[in-house]
């Protein structure tokens, strides 16, 4: 029996040597059953009648028994036997087959097409292909927890940071931005916080190369936003799908790198075929999505001075310069000014592809061109490229695939975020009137300072990135390959910072006209990984074996210059033209990690499946003798619904799978040399001598950290897949944290790493998931998407808390992010003074002993709602994410500028309920200018006091999107394969009782922004 | 399909190629600018380097001893005042809380130099390979530091952890020792130092024998010990120093040719970014572009000055484009580099007419009447200011070093805010300078709530 449909799978099927796939239905169709083939252009007369055989197999080259075959339109019908095979007389040669297939999608073929035919199933939800550490899997097979979210899922919205795109989709993972500045950082969490101070992030992989999950510009020149995301440099349009590994089976393979998870991002490959073309352009508009109501001059002025009445002060020169100098007149929206732009997005993406069976190519080349809403300059240009290359040898054995990619990004923003000054006095002059440069009153901090000032501040990011990765297998037997992963990346972030002499030097800046900063960033990493795939089979068992290893080297490093007094504003790029360099440094850091893993997968009968992870890691972020760790899974699934029980009696059932996992993994997110105790150069010369510091407290005692993960799941599809369910339940217990484990300052040091011996913590949760497919019909669709996560952290145990410097922080039975406040009692009627509870009844006030734990940062469940709408060529995508966050720091959080009465401006809730005379049942405090003093300590408790903790729930439309695909006719008549048009929106709405800028960033930072936009694809 | 023996036989030999590897795999090197514990002191170069990196850190990068500890006690007496900075009302308004960042700093900063003070002691307690000038000089600079350290610490906040040791595991849970043990450690390092350290008589920067031997007399007088205090300042104004180490000019005092200076931050070739200009400086004088003096002195202080006082005439500025809150500390000249180079100033921590007055006061305690006056004659006359009358009562005399201390070392290193504090004089004083908003638990600092934390076995001072 010859399967020459084989020749034309798809190359990813020789890249796993036969593993687990896609489910392909191999046709061989003739005349003289099973004993030679017919050309592909056919060989028999054409009206003749004719016995059609053939066989159904699946790419196990199983066959597949009790598969239908009907000739279309007749009841000829008949099924395949026990080895896969049928056969049918039809008419004539041009008759179509229709062969159908429980849990399969159904195919039309045409009896003529005798020969080899690979007929690629549309995918079921059961042979999705699922893209798993070190190979794919289907979600059938899958012992692990994966969620999958598609390419067309990112692209659809219309933002700069991909990873963002994965907000509210994908159950068990929450995701949040910083703020909504241009190349901002994105905090990522899969099922909650695993670790208590090493990193949190998840393992983030790109065709196998890993990348750095947070920034690397550690040396910053300043900029809007801060520390620059590193996931800006992916261009959303280059990725197929992203895959998010959670439970302890999935993510074993990667090892402790995986303790918070792992985000798996594939990109496209090209396809064997013609060369197709395609182009996609779209333009919008952004903005923040909130100003917030703060008061006007005349609001102000009256307050400030009722605040000055009720502390029995006269406003005078010194105490209310606002007052007395400033004037009522003037007036300026500060948050217009400072954030309140509308500006443009242009994003274009061009993508080639095509090959033969034996090589495959495609090419992406993007560009993005995007303009931030801060006040000045604020910009990003992105381009990116990449090529990916498949190949495989004319005999199959020998496959070999090469990814270039390369970003080239440039930012521009002003000197900072200068988001507090939208709280300054709205009366603050902003032009000095003699000297016409941004006014700088007498006071040395901001409050007095004209937010133009950052006018004369620009900062200018060039980012570049290049990966390069490589893979060349070697099929030694049918069932074995042994492979060769590469991989090279490379990040370079270089910035300058210009202080021009119109910024108000603080009082610490020590130029006299102007500075400018210069920082070079780097970093790179070989990542080597030989690897061998071992499948076999007895009967119903089949055993699939992989093993390998990692070799992972990463440098980083950069350097940082200060040049001052430039003789001309124009020569600040010129670090030769500063009249002196004033600071410098670099820095340099090494990491290796190396493992030895090991996979086996055990499948018996298709319907009970088990998974054995092992893999040692060793980082050398811990001393030499503690390198090592050993980590390990086992995930075993059980298909009920192959079971005769459940086919027979619960014919609504259309896929059942139960599956469980456990396993032990670990954490090294802790940063280099922290065994190590380091002496570097201090940070300045001495009298013409330069010196050596202790710069890093070294404990050579800690080690790997643990955490025991376990998981159990129903997969359940019901109604023929119409609804699709996943139900979750995960524990994931810590133990030996490592944290930087904080000192009391009087050892000279803030904190060291060490291991939290005997302390416990857990995460505990459900997570759900379910698609419907409400309407399926030729022309219209309606599918729903829904996903809901709830967990809870809680500190189990940790031996004698009382003693250790944890002992305000934390309380056993509460989460590791528990607030510690003040309990807010009352507002004092008759004083107005804000009140809170002595806890421990002792008539003083302290810190230590009077807050209570009070509920968590945690979210108390989070997801997504999704609903996607086809008709005929129209589709429309409307996506509601949801968290609810009962706590989170509100406007009043322990913030001076948020008091009302001193001199900021603060919005009009604050002044709800205020207390004003004596006898007033108030809910907020009295007014007062002052900070200190009686009044002061008591603001600041209540600033630190439960009052302060606001619900930050909120329920956003994330995204929607419009689209109209052109008719295939009307797209042939302009040469075109398609033409689709749509309209793009992101976070157009957001349903609130937050009072802040934003319940997604809470406190105070530049809030994310509405984006709208319109766009063009075409493919020739 | 082959037989399953075949693969398994072509697997075995490729693992032992994988498991052949392990630890030299995550083998590093040190970071290639960085010395580790073991190595950071093995030569004489490189305990040199680790003597300047102690005063880069001390002197240069802090931000201490020249910003720090002017400014903030300063406002917390009855010195100086600022405009609208809500950072600093808590000093002003003597109502800190433990939560206070700058006071958290004046903690902080110390304690790390000590941490420093005493790795370096417990690494050259043996070092058979560096020479002895070399050893003697890293041990005296390590005392030096780590009492100036403490007796810092000892003036603003009281009672404090004795911290003698490197080991962190030790030094987080130690409880605050009483003032009297912190002092007799001061005075014993401070008397180590006076020997181990050079005896040159320049000053340059450097703490050499005259420096310890200032900073002793300093303790001694704040720890009432007046016989050595007088003692000590005695060696320094009339001992083999005398015509090297002499009061200057009104003018010169602050310049870096000053004879006065017994030790300064030296600007010249220290930090990247000052050169002939100091901190007080920057801090001082303000931005020509600004509206206003940000930092101004108090109505009280200005009229502290007798008439005809050149320090009055000298020392205090005014801000033109404002009125009034504009007179501000014009010690130093410098806000920013001098383009000739000729006024270079350097930020001076310890100077000789302190001396002349822990000479008086000590005299002063002792009974020793007319040689306190004299002393203090001696200031009054550099400053245009005629003698004081022989006639005076201890009493008197005393108040006549508080006055003279008051109007001599203004806006240098919070003395004024120390003074008040250790003499008693501070409710008197300040009671009446800031009427209800003091009390007189202010006299010390709050221990850092963080460190409260962090350390259960500290104690709160009393009234935070």
């Amino acid at each position: 029996m010859k399967f020459k449909c084989s020749y034309k799978l798809p190359y990813h099927l020789w890249k796993q040597g036969g593993a687990v796939l896609l489910t392909v239905i191999c046709i061989q169709v003739s005349a003289n059953a099973y004993t030679r083939t017919y050309p592909v252009t056919g060989a028999l007369p054409e009206t003749r009648q004719m016995t059609v055989h053939g066989v159904v197999v699946d790419i196990h080259r199983n066959p597949l028994t009790g598969v239908t075959v009907t000739e279309k339109g007749t009841n000829n019908v008949t099924t395949t036997n026990t080895r896969g095979q049928f056969s049918l007389t039809v008419p004539h040669d041009s008759a179509m087959l229709h062969i159908h297939y429980i849990g399969h999608a159904s195919l039309d073929v045409r009896a003529s097409d005798a020969g080899d035919i690979i007929l690629e199933v549309e995918r079921s939800v059961l042979d999705e292909v699922v893209v798993i550490g070190y190979g794919e899997s289907t979600r059938g097979e899958l012992t692990g927890s994966v969620s999958k979210v598609e390419g067309k899922t990112i692209v659809q919205q219309p933002i700069q940071n991909p990873v963002m795109a994965l907000q509210g989709r994908v159950a068990g993972v929450y995701i949040s931005t910083t703020s909504g500045n241009l190349g901002a950082l994105t905090h990522v969490r899969i099922r909650g916080d695993n670790t208590v101070l090493s990193s949190p992030h998840p393992l983030y992989i790109i065709d196998g190369v890993p990348l750095p999950s947070t920034s690397i510009n550690n040396y910053d020149v300043g900029g809007a936003a801060g520390w620059i995301s590193p996931f800006i440099n992916l261009n959303a349009a280059d990725i197929e799908s992203v895959e998010v590994l959670k439970d302890a089976d999935a993510t074993a393979i990667y090892g402790s790198r995986g303790a918070n998870g792992v985000i798996l991002i594939t990109t496209k490959k090209g396809k064997a075929g013609p060369t197709r073309v395609s182009a996609d352009i779209y333009r919008g508009y952004q903005r923040a999505v909130n100003k917030l109501e703060l008061l006007n001059t005349q609001e102000y002025i009256q307050m400030r001075r009722d605040a000055f009445a009720a502390d029995g002060i006269a406003p005078s020169d010194i105490t209310a310069i606002d007052i007395v100098e400033w004037g009522e007149e003037r007036y300026t929206d500060l948050q217009d000014l400072l954030f309140g732009d509308t500006e443009s997005i242009t994003d274009a993406q061009l993508n080639v592809q095509g090959g033969t069976n034996h090589t495959t190519f495609m090419l992406g080349l993007g560009f993005r061109d995007e303009n931030g809403v801060l006040m000045g300059k604020n910009n990003q240009k992105k381009g990116t490229a990449r090529l990916n290359v498949n190949h495989r040898s004319s005999d199959n054995r020998f496959t070999t695939s090469a990814t270039l990619a390369y970003t080239l990004m440039k930012m521009a923003s002003i000197g900072a975020d200068a988001f507090e000054y939208a709280w300054l006095a709205p009366n603050i002059p902003l032009l000095d009137e003699e000297t016409g440069l941004p006014y700088y009153g007498p006071s040395g901090s901001s409050n007095t300072q004209s937010p133009l000032q950052y006018t004369y501040t620009d900062t200018d990011l060039k980012n570049y990135q290049f990966v390069g990765s490589g893979t060349i297998g070697y099929q030694v037997l049918d069932n074995l390959q042994v492979k060769l992963d590469g991989a090279f990346t490379r990040l370079d972030y270089n910035g300058i910072g210009r202080y021009r002499s119109g910024y108000i030097d603080n009082i610490w800046a020590t130029a006299d006209k102007n500075y400018a900063y210069f920082s070079t960033n780097y970093q790179y990493t070989y990542n080597i990984e030989p690897q061998i795939n071992y499948n076999v089979s007895f009967g119903k068992n089949k055993f699939a074996v992989l093993t390998g290893s990692t070799f992972q080297h990463t440098i980083s490093g950069g350097q940082f210059i200060e040049g001052q007094d430039f003789p001309s504003e124009l020569l600040m790029n010129d670090l030769g033209s500063a009249s002196r360099i004033s600071n410098y440094n670099n820095s340099y850091n090494e990491y290796k990690f190396h493992s030895l893993f090991g996979r086996v997968t055990y499948n018996f009968d298709d319907t009970y499946f088990l998974n054995a992870t092992f893999r040692r890691d060793g980082s050398s972020r811990f001393a030499p003798d503690r390198r090592f760790g050993n980590f390990w899974a086992l995930g075993i699934a059980w298909i009920l619904s192959n079971e005769q029980l459940v086919k027979d009696n619960l014919s609504f059932v259309s896929f059942a799978k139960l599956r469980s996992s456990y396993g032990l993994t670990g954490n090294d997110g802790i940063g280099n040399y922290a065994y190590m105790e380091t002496f570097g150069a201090a940070n300045h010369p001495y009298n013409f001598t330069p010196g050596l510091y202790a710069d890093r407290l070294g404990n050579p005692q800690f080690r790997w950290e643990r955490t025991n993960k376990f998981e159990v799941a129903l997969e359940l599809n019901l109604f023929n897949n119409r609804i699709t369910t996943t139900t979750a339940f995960f524990n994931h217990s810590g133990s030996n944290q490592l944290v930087t484990y904080p000192t009391a300052l009087q050892t000279g040091w803030s904190s060291y790493v060490a291991n939290l011996d005997g302390a416990k913590t857990r995460n505990r949760g459900v997570e759900f998931e379910f698609t419907t497919h409400n309407i399926k019909t030729t022309d219209f669709n309606w599918q729903t998407t829904f996903n809901i996560t709830t967990y809870k952290n809680t500190l189990v145990a940790f031996p004698n808390l009382s003693a250790t410097v944890y002992a305000n922080r934390y309380e056993v039975g509460k989460s590791l992010n528990t607030y510690k406040r003040f309990e807010f009692d009352h507002i004092d009627p008759e004083t107005g003074m804000p009140l809170v509870v002595d806890q421990n009844g002792d008539g003083m006030i302290t810190w230590l002993d009077d807050r209570i734990s009070y509920g968590s940062s945690d979210p108390a469940y989070y997801g997504g709602l999704g609903n996607t709408f086809r008709y005929k060529g129209f589709e429309l995508d409307v996506f509601f994410q949801f968290v609810k966050r009962p706590y989170a720091n509100g406007y009043i959080n322990d913030s001076n500028s948020s008091q009302p009465g001193i001199i900021f401006n603060v919005p009009k809730f604050l002044l709800e309920g205020i207390w004003r005379k004596p006898g007033d049942q108030a809910s907020r405090p009295r007014l007062s200018t002052q900070n200190s003093g009686d009044f002061g300590v008591a603001y600041d408790r209540y600033g630190n006091s439960t009052a302060a903790i606001e619900d930050a729930s909120f329920m956003r439309l994330k995204n929607l999107s419009l689209s109209y695909t052109v008719p295939a006719q009307f797209a042939k008549k302009l040469k075109l394969d398609n033409l689709r048009v749509y309209l793009l929106g992101q976070n157009l709405l957001t349903i609130t009782g937050y009072k802040g800028y934003d319940p997604e960033t809470p406190g105070f930072y530049t809030p994310p922004l509405k984006v709208f936009t319109f766009g063009l694809q075409v493919t020739l | 399909m082959k037989s399953p023996a075949i693969g398994i036989s072509t697997l075995i030999p490729m693992l032992g190629l994988f498991l052949s590897s392990c630890e030299k795999f995550v083998d590093i090197d040190p970071p290639t600018n960085s010395f580790i514990a073991g190595t950071a002191f093995a030569t004489d170069e490189l305990v040199e380097a680790n003597i300047a990196g102690m005063y880069s850190y001390n002197l240069i990068g802090s931000a201490y001893h020249d910003v720090y500890r002017h400014i903030y006690p300063a406002f917390s007496a009855d010195e100086l005042l600022h405009f609208n900075s809500p950072e600093y009302d808590q000093f002003v308004y003597n109502s800190l809380l433990p939560s206070n960042g700058s006071s958290l700093t004046m903690w902080r900063i110390p304690y790390h130099s000590i941490y420093q003070s005493n790795l370096m002691l417990s690494a050259l307690a043996e070092a058979p390979n560096i020479s002895e000038n070399v050893r003697k000089e890293a041990l005296g600079v390590a005392r030096f530091f780590r009492a100036l350290s403490y007796l810092n610490l000892v003036s603003l906040f009281g009672d404090v952890p004795l911290v003698l040791t490197a080991d962190v595991t030790v030094s987080g849970s130690l409880a605050r020792s009483p003032k009297l043990a912190v002092y007799a450690q001061i005075i014993d390092d401070l008397t180590q130092a006076k020997v181990l350290l050079r005896h040159v008589t320049k000053n340059n920067g450097w703490a050499t024998e005259p420096v310890a031997a200032a900073l002793l007399a300093r303790a001694y007088l704040y720890q009432e010990q007046w016989e050595q205090a007088a003692s000590e300042a005695d060696q320094l104004i009339n001992g083999p120093l005398k015509g090297s180490l002499a009061l200057e000019e009104i003018t010169q005092v602050f310049l870096r040719s000053s004879q006065e200076t017994i030790f300064a931050i030296s600007t010249d070739g220290s930090s990247r970014t000052t050169i002939g200009h100091t901190n007080a400086g920057r801090y001082y004088i303000p931005s020509p572009s600004a509206r206003g003096a940000s930092l101004f002195f108090t109505d009280d202080f200005l009229d502290a000055f007798e008439e005809g006082d050149q320090r009055r005439v000298n020392w205090v500025n005014q801000f033109t484009a404002r009125e009034p809150f504009n007179w501000y500390p014009y010690k130093y000249k410098q806000r920013s580099t001098p383009d000739d180079g000729t006024l270079a100033e350097n930020q001076v921590l310890i100077r000789l007419a302190e001396m002349y007055l822990i000479y008086a006061e000590a005299n002063a305690q002792l009974g020793r009447l007319s040689a306190a006056i004299n002393a203090l004659n001696t200031i009054r006359g550099r400053a245009g200011l005629g003698e004081l009358p022989p006639s005076l009562s201890k009493e008197e005399v005393l108040l006549a070093v508080e006055q003279e201390r008051r109007v001599e070392l203004f806006s240098e290193y919070g003395h004024r805010w120390v003074d008040l504090i250790r003499t008693g004089r501070a409710d008197a004083v300040l009671g009446a300078h800031k009427g209800s908003s003091w009390k007189s638990d202010a006299v010390l600092y709050p221990i850092p709530e963080q460190d409260l934390e962090l350390n259960r076995n500290l104690t709160q001072n009393p009234g935070y």
